[in-house]
């Protein structure tokens, strides 16, 4: 092995401690990369594994419920693979006398369905001739700790049934549940799937009745031709709903929430990818300052650049090198871990850890390149000396003279004591190694800090958002109601102050190229129970005006500005709507038009879908007021969509608590790192000290004066460092989700800096003892031959 | 053993011709040498001197090609040094020049050894060549005994022997040394000088050392006396 080879890989043993932190600190970035977005690829490779086995539909029709011999044939239909047609009930599931509202599933118990098949955890499927046999759902089971053999009541069509858990079932089409597909937050248990055998009805009525039919296609490419087809093959039959995969709620909320591993991650990757350079750089810098004169011979010998070169990016390769490893065996378990915690939070099953070869050589390319780039510029300045300066020796300081003298001048102040002037004065005349250092530092506790200001964020607009509406209860109907019929109805409730009524369906949107199936919600004109909250343009001029007032949270149709025109489909045609104000709402897939004109759209002749409530009435008590009219499907409480809300913050809150764990740590490892070395640097002035007679505890107090000025600084910089992490966090979480505006409470500073000032005593131990441990002698010998 | 050359050219192996070298610090230009003019004969043991800011260390950095001069001619061993690009003379140092410093300039993570083998190693010899030479000039200096002992094991003299072998086992035509002996004491001063003879006695290299100490320069061949950037005096032994 060549001399300068094995120089590099000695110098790597002699700086082994900081070494092992830049290894640490790559192999912590490479690992929250690899992992936290290979937790994503776990995530999404489950989703279409349980599709592909369990055969999610690519189309799903509910129609007016129609006789079997009624129904089209599909067999030979082209590019559909399989059809299944199936009856789908709303009911109640009673559960510690509350109603819970439930979706009764009716089956062929002979075999598992073909489309939208069920995977069964626990227990047995169906059976022929036990009709008092249910499975449910497994999210159900898992929210309300229901087990095979429990008995459950269920309200269904305004009786009282009784069935026996038989067995718990995974369900592609529930892998996640919600009761308000409105709002694009899933609120786990909210509601129920019960499985129950289509003999149920067919006893009476000696007749398969259905109001669903399932498509699984052949090419799912050519879904849009298929769909076509489909719904022409099925002329006369009245549809009333026609959702293909992509508009599937599960699928849609799943794959906007996958974008949720955008939020945090890249700013965790860029954060350890700076810190990792920094310590790189400061490392290097160190390393090549301290042998100047020996590298000034070799060139002064007749070594080449390249050589020099070469052999201090060794130590770049190595660091590189051994922090990819570590981090791609580190990135298995954040998988692991991310993974698992957001499968849990939303009640998504929960699959093997995938292992995506591609982010694993991004993350080894990444882990190389960074330590390389570091080292690069401290050793290509060296390199670029003439041997005579390079053999000079001495610092080359470019920072500012002036600014080190300004800086100085502050350790003129008669009111600081000896040590903290020493200690300033030693930080100051090591500036940019101080700078470095204090910069590190701040870039952790400003990376954990800018997650808490992020969460708050997120909360307080949630908070606003909902204190912005002023209903408590939004009513769905079964069926479209005439206005007489609703206002006669609410007449006879009690304690209602105020109501509105609601037009809303879904609707194919169009904008330029791009399209969506979205919910249209026809709102009353000069609503005062719906704040529009609108971030441009201005209301709508009247109750049937064709104007639309667009939701900024949609990003599917690209973006879109006041003035653009959308064309949305309606059972008359294509209607175009001008947009004349854009909202930015919690909600996700909804566009807002007036009351009129989603009637219009929607083909409601005068009918309404929904109402909107406020009442001074407790909420369990309106809730069974409510659900006691027959016409009545759901009932949502704002206080209920406010509660998901929060619950599905606190899903990553997981995925946070470990950034910030990581961050503060980067910052306490850095300090005690860079007190060490400066405690190990100033070995000589600290024995002359104590040659003069100081004592030891002087010692310490300037090693401390060091380490809080180091802290106090970087605490200082911190603050503005994770304000503008925090404005990124924000951002990006505001294309995943809504607008989140950046909610700034000095508590959540101190949330992350406390505990890191805490930690300065600490840093403080290892330097202790080392100079606990410094001989006179020995040290005067040692610098004196250096 | 090392064997003394035989061969020997009596044809200057150092010519300067005018040269001069300014420095320039900010706006203010400082003269380091002025119009020296000077020829050195081979296998010749000389010892510049003068006071500190002579223009000693100068001097001797454009000898080694370390350095350019503003103006003149550097010819070393027929080679014109100070028109030279930098890739040139990077070879030129590898092949004719062997330096020795103030400061060891040892490599603190290399042994002894290592750091002979690691100047060998830019010539094209074989490892088993590398391996013979390093232990037969570690012989000659008298630091076989401490080849496998880093720099910071081994005290100030031991540690400018190490730094003299580094530069004698390349063999080169001329051998710098800037002030080799500055920070020995007098006795181990004089041992360090002896050996940089070595190199003259026995590989018939041109040894050029920068000093100021008299007592040094009445061990050689020729002093050159400098002054103020300029050459005061050249005393020739007799």
């Amino acid at each position: 092995m060549k001399k300068l080879t094995i120089k590099a890989l000695r110098d790597f043993r002699q700086l082994a401690w900081r070494m092992l932190l830049v290894i640490v600190v790559l192999a912590c970035g490479i690992a929250v990369f690899v992992g936290g977005l290979g937790s994503r690829e776990t995530l999404e490779n489950t989703r279409s594994t349980l599709y592909r086995e369990l055969n999610m539909a690519d189309l799903t029709i509910s129609f007016d419920p129609v006789k079997e011999s009624k129904l089209p044939s599909f067999r030979d239909f082209p590019n559909v693979k399989s059809v299944q047609f199936r009856r789908v009930e709303s009911a109640y599931l009673e559960k510690d006398g509350r109603l819970i509202t439930a979706m009764l599933v009716l089956l062929g118990a002979e075999h598992l369905p073909t489309v939208n098949s069920l995977k069964v955890e626990n227990g047995t499927y169906l059976r022929y001739y036990d009709m008092k046999r249910a499975v449910l759902e497994r999210s159900t089971a898992l929210y309300y700790g229901i087990k095979v053999g429990d008995k459950i009541a269920v309200r269904w069509g305004g009786k009282p049934y009784e069935f026996n858990v038989g067995g718990i079932a995974l369900n592609p089409e529930f892998l996640i549940t919600t009761t308000n597909p409105d709002l694009l937050f899933p609120s786990p248990g909210s509601l129920a799937v019960i499985y129950l055998s289509d003999r149920i009805l067919y006893r009476t009525s000696k007749v398969h009745v259905y109001n669903q039919a399932l498509f699984r296609y052949v090419n799912p490419d050519e879904a849009e031709s298929t769909q076509a087809a489909v719904l022409s093959h099925m002329r006369g039959i009245k549809l009333t709903k026609v959702v293909p995969l992509k508009n599937q709620f599960a699928n849609r909320y799943l794959n906007e929430n996958f974008q949720r591993f955008n939020i945090f991650i890249p700013v965790v990757v860029f954060v350890f990818a700076l810190v990792s350079f920094m310590v790189v750089f400061m490392t290097m810098d160190k390393l090549i300052m301290s042998q100047r004169r020996e590298v000034g011979a070799f060139l002064a010998m007749g070594y080449g650049k390249l050589q020099i070169l070469r052999s201090f990016l060794i130590n770049a390769l190595v660091i590189g090198l051994l922090g990819s490893v570590l981090g791609i065996a580190a990135s298995f378990e954040i998988n692991s871990f991310f993974a698992a915690s957001y499968a849990k939070a939303i009640g998504f099953p929960q699959g093997l850890p995938v292992v995506d070869s591609r982010l694993i050589l991004w993350g080894i390319v990444f882990g190389i390149f960074l330590p390389i780039a570091a080292a690069l510029y401290p050793v290509l300045r060296l390199v670029s000396l003439a041997p005579v300066e390079a053999i000079r020796g001495g610092q080359v300081e470019t920072f500012s003279r002036t600014f080190v003298a300004l800086l100085d001048r502050i350790t003129e102040l008669p009111t600081l004591s000896a040590p903290l002037k020493y200690a300033m004065r030693t930080l100051f005349r090591r500036i940019r190694a101080t700078a470095g250092n204090v910069f590190v530092i701040a870039l952790g506790v400003g990376m954990a800090t800018s997650f808490i200001i992020a969460l708050r964020s997120v909360a307080v607009t949630s908070e606003k958002f909902f204190g912005q509406e002023k209903w408590d209860a939004m009513v769905d109907f079964d069926d479209p109601q005439g206005y007489g019929t609703v206002s006669d109805w609410i007449k006879t409730l009690p304690e209602i102050s105020e109501w509105e009524p609601i037009a809303k369906g879904y609707s194919e949107v169009r904008r330029s190229s791009r399209e969506g199936n979205f919910n249209i919600i026809g709102v009353p004109f000069q609503s005062k129970l719906k704040e529009m909250k609108l971030t441009a343009g201005r209301p709508f001029s009247s109750n049937d005006a064709l104007e639309a007032v667009f939701n900024q949270s949609l990003r599917s149709l690209g973006k879109v500005e006041l003035g653009d025109t959308l064309e949305v489909q309606s059972s008359e045609g294509t209607v175009k709507l001008a947009v004349v104000g854009l909202t930015s709402r919690i909600s996700s897939g909804e566009i807002y038009v007036p009351r009129g004109t989603a009637e219009k759209i929607l083909g409601l002749g005068g009918k309404v879908t929904s109402v909107m409530i406020k009442s001074a009435m407790p909420a369990d008590k309106l809730e069974q007021t409510l659900l006691s009219e027959p016409f009545v499907e759901r009932v949502v409480f704002k206080r209920e969509m406010e509660k998901s809300v929060t619950e599905s913050i606190s899903q990553i809150t997981n995925v946070v608590y470990l950034a910030i764990a990581l961050g503060t740590a980067i910052a306490v490892l850095v300090m005690v790192n860079s007190i060490t070395i400066n405690v190990m640097d100033q070995e000589r002035e600290f024995v002359i000290l104590s040659s003069l007679g100081h004592k030891n505890f002087f010692l310490l107090r300037i090693v401390f004066a060091q380490a809080l000025v180091m802290g106090v600084t970087a605490m200082a910089l911190c603050i503005p460092i994770s304000i503008a992490l925090a404005y990124i966090v924000n951002w990006q979480a505001s294309r995943a989700w809504f607008n989140v505006s950046t909610t700034l409470v000095w508590t959540d500073f101190l949330k992350v800096t406390l505990p890191a000032l805490l930690c300065i005593p600490l840093a403080t131990i290892p330097g202790l003892f080392y100079i606990g441990r410094l001989r006179i002698a020995d040290v005067i010998r040692k610098t004196n031959i250096e | 053993m090392i064997t003394p050359p035989t061969a020997t050219n009596t044809a200057p192996i150092i010519r300067l011709r005018n040269v001069s070298k300014t420095y320039k610090v900010g706006e203010v230009e400082i003269p380091a040498l002025r119009n020296v003019n000077l020829e050195i004969p081979p296998a010749s043991f000389i010892v510049i001197v003068g006071v500190s800011g002579s223009g000693k260390t100068t001097l001797l950095n454009l000898i080694g090609g370390i350095d350019k001069p503003t103006s003149g001619q550097v010819i070393v061993d027929s080679e014109d040094v100070s028109k030279k690009h930098s890739s040139e003379l990077v070879k030129f140092r590898r092949q004719k020049i062997g330096f020795v410093f103030q400061a060891s300039n040892l490599l603190s993570t290399l042994t002894v050894e290592e750091n002979v083998e690691a100047g060998l190693e830019l010539l094209p010899l074989s490892n088993k060549q590398i391996i013979e030479r390093t232990t037969r000039y570690l012989l000659a200096v008298g630091i076989e005994d401490k080849r496998k002992k880093f720099p910071f094991q081994l005290s100030g003299g031991d540690q400018q022997r190490a730094a003299i072998t580094r530069a004698l086992a390349r063999e080169p035509k001329i051998v710098l040394a800037d002030e080799p002996t500055g920070q020995l004491d007098e006795r181990t001063g004089y041992k360090i000088v002896d050996l940089m003879k070595i190199g003259v006695i026995y590989c018939g290299a041109t040894v050029v050392i920068v000093t100021h100490n008299e007592e040094i320069a009445k061990m050689a061949d020729m002093i050159v006396r400098l002054k103020d950037g300029q050459v005061a005096e050249i005393r020739k032994k007799s």
